[in-house]
């Protein structure tokens, strides 16, 4: 029986994908680097084979025998502050997957790319017709992954199927990359913020959707995968209560927002460290528009877990990990406290 | 006295035909039908593709969404694909018994005439051989090609009709909700902790609640591969059962009592490595001690563990399961009346039970039956504020429930109460016949209510059974029946699952005098 690859399995999205592909009958080999962290694919007891997306043998050995692969490891680049080699990192790594899926007669690979790759609807939702005709100028992140999809998307030599996942949010998030804004607001930090569209998605769901997008017969060749549209700000405010803390501050204006995003990020890699507001997230946010995974729901059979569900498993795991306050060290949330005014930011 | 179970997380799908498509996208084998020696494995994706055909085949025969069809096939991928593309045209399932024999088809019919009636179907599912004697349109093949997508349902639409067993009364039609049989499944499957890694294995028929939802839904839901045998092929030869059970690394199987003690009593050939076995289901009519310790010592020592063996109660009314026995809080046996009574657990996710004054026990869960078909007379007797009155009783006792009997069955003897099944049980032992092959009736008398023992014995064990039964009914019960019938063994009226019909049986002996 051909076996199925993830690349990217040991992250946030590849585990669960490996946890719906087990679901599955599917046993698949996990790629991973040499100093990949490996902690939860080893408490999952995967099957795991080297793979480096900057070694082209490896990538070969790692798919031989394998007719599917499911690619979570595109690049991402941790700021925005040099375009030109995150750009050329991402499409050299893009390369070396497909050419070595093709030298190893792999015969169906799923690219997981991003929703900032779909293009606004004027009409109202956008949906998977709907595609930027060149690279969106919103930044880095976007016009970088518009490249790494394009690059996928003409792919001829096997079968491609494109997953554009939105804002991911659940348990296993120890990067805390969708959910960073909502942990920093349940651990009272009122994280600065940018308003705009989010839409988002729980990261199991999005897991069950990659394994069905891997082994369906017949499937789109690019998927939307997204349940909820927000707004971030009123979601925020909305959810303060959940963590007994105050709602957050006003949002910042789109221009402040990514100059203190850029400001931000300049100071993180001075101090060898995480952006506390990346320009990534502020360019996803005030360019985010809402969408719609209908087709998902129609073709692979997709249900969404509703917000406060997927908010519950995330509280539950990120307090089982200190990330959060316990529930018993924070006030009941039927009297929010409110913030100090002397506290707020107000938007320029 | 009131129990709860812990409360049960929100389904992960709306409906049946969701966990259906589910199973569609799984390409390892999910589905090995095992007939004798032979073995046929469907992947998911076969297995869906075949429901698909079916569908179409369905709707091409003219069943619309909420319309009733009759399940009636052998254990095997037929009845599976049938009764999933049935689901998945929207329509409502109607598991019937398909005859043991196919000798005389016409007379097998027969005798599903008044289910037939009952269920008042469109159509018939069945096989070539049995529907040129079916007086209803019957579909015999899956069309030649796939039907596209599943029709909508909502969760209060009606998934299936499950007749009861009728081992008390008249048969009738418990109904089931797709969110009854997705709250049941969910429920049962958290108990048991079931997931993609077990392996399970089933011998029951699956148009008994305890195949379909024991054997065919938890693997459908949970994902896991199930091997699939037919029941007479067990009744025979239960060895090879447990060596398919050790041979496939088996993690879950569920059966009545009648089948581990067949299992401990019968099965010659030692199976292999058990070890892996650990949910051994023990449910759908009265747990004996006995049972559990003759399967230990028969197979303790081929590694199955002695927590796996889980004593349960459930009937058709609540989908199937009410409580399990978890080996986590264990729980002595109770007396009862001279017995003991083994734990059958305490309630599972989202079940609350009762036992009234009178003893009865009642059920209220999200798993319950939206009533009788066609009988709300019945269904208002049975459904009491949202609560369902089983006609079993029990006690609770330190969180756990017993089952002690049923209302209707209790043998009044010299003024004391005995139920059947024990006199049954002993009665059968003494007469070398099967666990089932006695049954214990009570008639009126001159001056108080008699006592009949009918035991179905073979010739080579008709000596002396009568100086036997009494023997051991009054060394073991203290009881003395006032009359012992021996009858040929099959002469017992018995359900389709095996249970012998009580009513029809005293009508047949209640009245006969030696």
């Amino acid at each position: 029986m051909p076996e199925a690859l993830i690349l990217g399995a040991g992250g946030f999205l590849g585990l669960h994908a490996l946890d719906a592909l087990r679901a599955l009958g599917e046993e698949p080999r996990c790629g991973r680097r040499a100093r990949s962290n490996v902690l939860g694919l080893r408490s999952r007891k995967a099957r795991m084979a080297s793979a480096d997306l900057d070694d082209e043998a490896s990538l070969v050995e790692a798919m031989r025998g394998c007719d599917r692969v499911l690619h979570l490891a595109g690049h991402y680049p941790r700021t925005s502050l040099d375009p030109a080699t995150a750009t050329r990192t991402g499409l050299e790594q893009s390369r070396r997957v497909l050419n070595a899926a093709a030298a190893a007669g792999v015969q169906r690979l799923v690219y997981v790319s991003s929703t900032a790759t779909v293009a606004p609807n004027p009409e109202g939702l956008s949906d998977e017709r709907h595609s930027y005709p060149s690279p969106p100028s919103h930044g880095l992140y976007h016009a970088l992954k518009w490249q790494m999809e394009r690059l996928f998307l003409d792919e001829q030599r096997f079968e491609v199927r494109v997953a554009c996942p939105s804002g991911c949010l659940g348990p296993g998030d120890l990067r805390v990359g969708t959910s960073a804004l909502l942990i920093a607001l349940a651990r009272g930090m009122d994280p600065p913020h940018p308003d705009g569209t989010v839409a988002l998605v729980d990261a199991r769901d999005v897991g069950q959707g990659l394994a069905r997008l891997l082994l369906a017969e017949r499937a789109p060749k690019r998927l939307i995968l997204s349940a909820e549209n927000h707004r971030l700000h009123e979601l925020l405010c909305s959810v303060a209560p959940r963590y007994g803390v105050p709602e957050p501050s006003p949002a910042l204006s789109a221009a402040e927002a990514i100059a203190r995003a850029d400001e931000e990020e300049a100071r993180s890699v001075r101090e060898n460290r995480r952006p506390a507001l990346s320009r990534e997230i502020v360019d996803l946010v005030v360019h985010g528009q809402p969408l719609s995974a209908r087709l998902a729901e129609e073709q692979l059979g997709l249900r969404w877990t509703p917000l406060s569900q997927t908010l519950d498993a995330l509280d539950a795991w990120a307090r089982r990990l200190s990330l959060i306050p316990s529930a018993k060290d924070q006030p009941p949330c039927s009297a929010p406290p409110t913030r100090p005014a002397s506290s707020a930011s107000s938007p320029t | 006295m009131r129990i709860s179970g812990p409360p049960l997380p929100p389904l992960p799908v709306g409906g049946l035909t969701e966990a259906i498509e589910a199973i569609g996208y799984r390409r390892q084998p999910w589905l090995t039908v095992v007939r004798g020696r032979e073995e046929q494995a469907f992947s998911g994706a076969e297995l869906h593709a075949l429901a698909a055909r079916w569908q179409a085949a369905i709707e091409g025969a003219g069943l619309e969404p909420g319309e009733r069809a009759v399940v009636l096939f052998p254990n095997d991928e037929r009845w599976v694909a049938a009764f999933l593309g049935l689901l998945r045209a929207g329509g409502v399932a109607v598991p019937l018994a398909f005859p043991a024999s196919l000798s005389d088809p016409a007379e097998a019919m027969r005798r599903l005439q008044p289910l037939l009636t009952a269920a008042d179907p469109r159509l018939v599912l069945t096989t070539p051989e049995l529907a040129p004697f079916v007086a209803l349109p019957s579909v015999t093949q899956p069309a030649s090609s796939p039907a596209t997508g599943a029709a909508p349902v909502r969760g209060e639409d009606p998934a299936f009709i499950q007749f009861t067993s009728g081992s008390l009364g008249q048969p009738r039609g418990a109904v089931i909700s797709h969110r009854a049989a997705l709250s049941c499944t969910f429920s049962m499957g958290l108990a048991m902790a079931l997931g993609p890694v077990d392996r399970g294995i089933s011998w029951l028929p699956l148009y008994h609640d305890m195949g379909l939802v024991g054997a065919l839904l938890c693997p459908l839901f949970f994902g896991f591969p199930l091997d699939l045998m037919r029941p007479g092929d067990f009744l025979l030869h239960p060895s090879r059962f447990l060596s398919r059970a050790a041979h496939i690394g088996a993690t879950v199987a569920a059966a009545p009592d009648f089948g581990w003690k067949a299992c401990a009593r019968r099965a010659r050939l030692p199976p292999g490595d058990l070890s892996r076995w650990r949910v051994a289901l023990n449910g759908a009519e009265p747990v004996h001690r006995s049972t559990i310790e003759e399967f230990q010592a028969a197979f303790g020592p081929h590694g199955f563990r002695e927590s796996a063996m889980r004593p349960s109660y459930g009937l058709a009314e609540n989908t199937l399961g009410v409580a399990l026995y978890e080996p986590r809080d264990p729980a002595p046996d109770l007396q009862h009346e001279g017995r003991l009574l083994p734990s059958v657990g305490s309630p599972l996710p989202g079940v609350e039970v009762e036992v009234d004054p009178q003893g009865e026990i009642r059920v209220r869960s999200a798993s319950l039956m939206s009533g009788y078909f066609r009988d709300p007379e019945a269904s208002a007797a049975a459904l009491d504020d949202g609560w369902l009155r089983t006609g079993d009783l029990g006690q609770i006792h330190q969180g756990q429930l017993y089952i002690s009997g049923r209302i209707k069955d209790l043998v009044i003897h010299n003024g004391v109460k005995f139920h059947p099944y024990d006199i049954e049980r002993v009665a059968a032992e003494a007469a070398g016949s099967p666990p089932n092959g006695a049954v214990a009736l009570a008639r009126p008398g001159p001056e108080a209510e008699e006592l009949v023992v009918v035991v179905e014995v073979s010739g080579r064990n008709s000596e002396g059974v009568d100086r036997r039964v009494r023997g051991a009914l009054v060394d073991q019960l203290g009881l003395r029946p006032d009359q012992v019938l021996t009858v040929a063994p099959g002469a017992l009226p018995r359900t389709t699952s095996g249970k012998v019909r009580r009513p029809a049986a005293r009508a047949l002996f209640g009245g006969q005098h030696a």
